[in-house]
């Protein structure tokens, strides 16, 4: 069961990857990871690269497969999920409608136009065609694209546009629980401060988040929690306050 | 049969194709265990195997292999070119989908076919005649699917072509001298000519320079977000796969060896097979 105020709860969540062309190798990706997302709480990952951090995001999202444990998630219609074991399409339907997750490289449709990308977003969801782009150009605005870029494909721009516009895209889609790895990677600190705001409104008006970061000022800004991990394990939840 | 949900649109159970007259140990000896889908007894060739699938309204189904995996004769059994060994298909618009139209008649096939179905081969030939108009193609389809109105034939016509970016003033000339890329989009736009609820795709970029590639892909999606039509895509591309697919499948010697949400057969495969395909993309 999940607690009254809960969004999502994983409960001893482990992944093992067996690597079949290697000898049937096994190599663990996290093990034993236990936590509580409260609504409207935005919650950070921390550790150094290979701890894990990722695994346990791509497992909410179920790129991974978890090997075993819980990954309870209260749904917008009050049910409870268990997204370590629920059918494909129902994690599909989440993924169109309330579930979003930001990786740290955009992959799109070739020569698609920046603005037709986050538009077919909302156009996915049943915006009329004119009203998704009004939006998007607001989120393109939003993001501090220049204009000169919004008709261009997102495979010519900067490593830095690119995120924006990767991070724009499920933005603009105001999910309830929104995974992002390493969002503000590669980012200077003016964009980085955009990027902070974009966030920071968006956690306002209500959406839950997780996200991994290396770049503890900018958890500063945004975390309520941050949770450490190391080897595949989680070390410690703490309070940011008691982190800084 | 299993039951079927609001958005469920085709239904298909335990598939078998075989080539030959087959004996006691083709299901033995053959599949991916074996590597081999050619019985060592009898030499009969098992093309697919038990395979069952579903699909929902508007889904993109993703079937990848290697070449003589099985996965184009699967969907060329499902759209009845060929005729299956074993197996059971359901289509949710046809009979309260409780009608396994393997067992119907040869008319009854071609009326579902006509009807509710659309096919885009690979080879833009197959699917199109190279000495009737782009215009006229798509009226074919459109005459079998019983719309006998000439203006309304030409309509529908010029609108599915200019959706599919064929242009308007090339309705009259013969697809024989397009190149091969607009060939590929007059097939699509005859095979959305009767608004089909499915769709297949055999290979459809496979042979087509990357910058139209692109174009037809997009286009694919474009009509799966504004048409709602399910689809299954079978290529070798895997590239093809990530921009299409909501789910994909695996095959080998003609059996399907995983299914999973795209993404994770990607990041995530589970079979030896799989994990094979994916890390040997470039």
């Amino acid at each position: 069961m999940l607690g009254k105020h809960d969004l999502l709860s994983v409960r001893e969540l482990s992944k093992d990857f067996t690597l079949h062309l290697s000898e049937q190798k096994l190599l663990e990706g996290c093990a034993d990871v236990s936590f509580s997302l409260r609504r409207g709480e935005f919650m950070g990952i921390a550790g150094p690269s290979g701890a894990g951090k990722s695994t346990v995001i791509k497992c909410i999202y179920r790129t991974y497969l978890p090997t075993n444990g819980k990954i309870l998630y209260r749904n917008q219609d009050g049910g409870e999920i268990d997204l370590a074991v629920a059918p494909e399409r129902k994690i599909i339907r989440l993924r169109r409608q309330e579930i979003s997750y930001v990786s740290q490289f955009l992959k799109v449709m070739p020569r698609v136009p920046a603005v037709d990308i986050l538009a077919e977003q909302l156009s996915g969801r049943g915006w009329s065609q004119e009203k998704a782009r009004v939006k998007a150009c607001e989120y393109l605005e939003l993001m501090n694209i220049r204009r000169a870029l919004w008709d261009a494909s997102p495979s010519t721009f900067s490593g830095g546009e690119q995120q924006r516009i990767n991070l724009a895209r499920a933005l603009i889609t105001q999910p309830r629980l929104l995974l992002l790895d390493e969002p503000t990677a590669s980012l200077d600190a003016e964009t980085k401060k955009i990027v902070v705001q974009a966030l920071y409104q968006l956690k306002k008006q209500g959406t839950s988040m997780i996200g991994i970061f290396h770049d503890l000022d900018v958890m500063n800004c945004l975390v309520d929690s941050v949770f450490t991990m190391n080897d595949g394990r989680c070390n410690s939840i703490k309070r940011m306050q008691e982190v800084v | 049969m299993q039951s079927a949900n609001d958005y469920s649109v085709l239904r298909v159970h335990n598939l078998s194709k075989r080539y030959g007259d087959g004996c006691l140990s083709c299901y033995h000896l053959t599949g991916p265990v074996f590597e081999t889908n050619i019985c060592p007894r009898c030499g009969s060739i098992i093309a697919c195997h038990n395979i069952s699938l579903d699909l929902e309204k508007g889904e993109i189904l993703g079937i990848v292999g290697e070449s003589g995996s099985g996965k184009s004769t699967l969907v060329r059994c499902l759209y009845f070119d060929e005729a299956v060994t074993a197996g059971e298909m359901y289509l949710a618009a046809y009979a309260g989908g409780e009608t396994n139209l393997f067992a119907e008649t040869s008319q009854r096939k071609r009326h579902v076919r006509n009807h509710l179905m659309g096919m885009v081969y690979q080879n833009p030939l197959l699917g199109i005649k190279p000495h009737f108009t782009a215009g006229g193609n798509v009226a074919e389809k459109l005459l079998t699917a019983d719309i006998y109105n000439y203006s309304d034939i030409r309509k529908r016509a010029e609108s599915l072509l200019v959706r599919t970016e064929v242009p308007p003033a090339r309705m009259d000339d013969f697809p024989a001298c397009f190149s091969g890329g607009m060939q590929q989009r007059v097939q699509i736009a005859k095979a959305l000519a009767n608004n089909p609820p499915l769709l297949f795709l055999d290979e459809i970029t496979t042979g087509l320079d990357l910058s139209v590639q692109a174009r037809v892909l997009d286009l694919v999606k474009e009509i799966q977000r504004e048409l709602g039509i399910a689809m299954l895509a079978v290529s070798h591309d895997l590239g093809v796969i990530r921009m299409l697919a909501d789910r994909t499948a695996v095959m080998k010697n003609g059996q399907m060896v995983e299914v999973g949400i795209t993404d994770q057969i990607l990041e995530d495969p589970q079979h030896q097979y799989t994990q094979l395909l994916v890390h040997s993309m470039l």
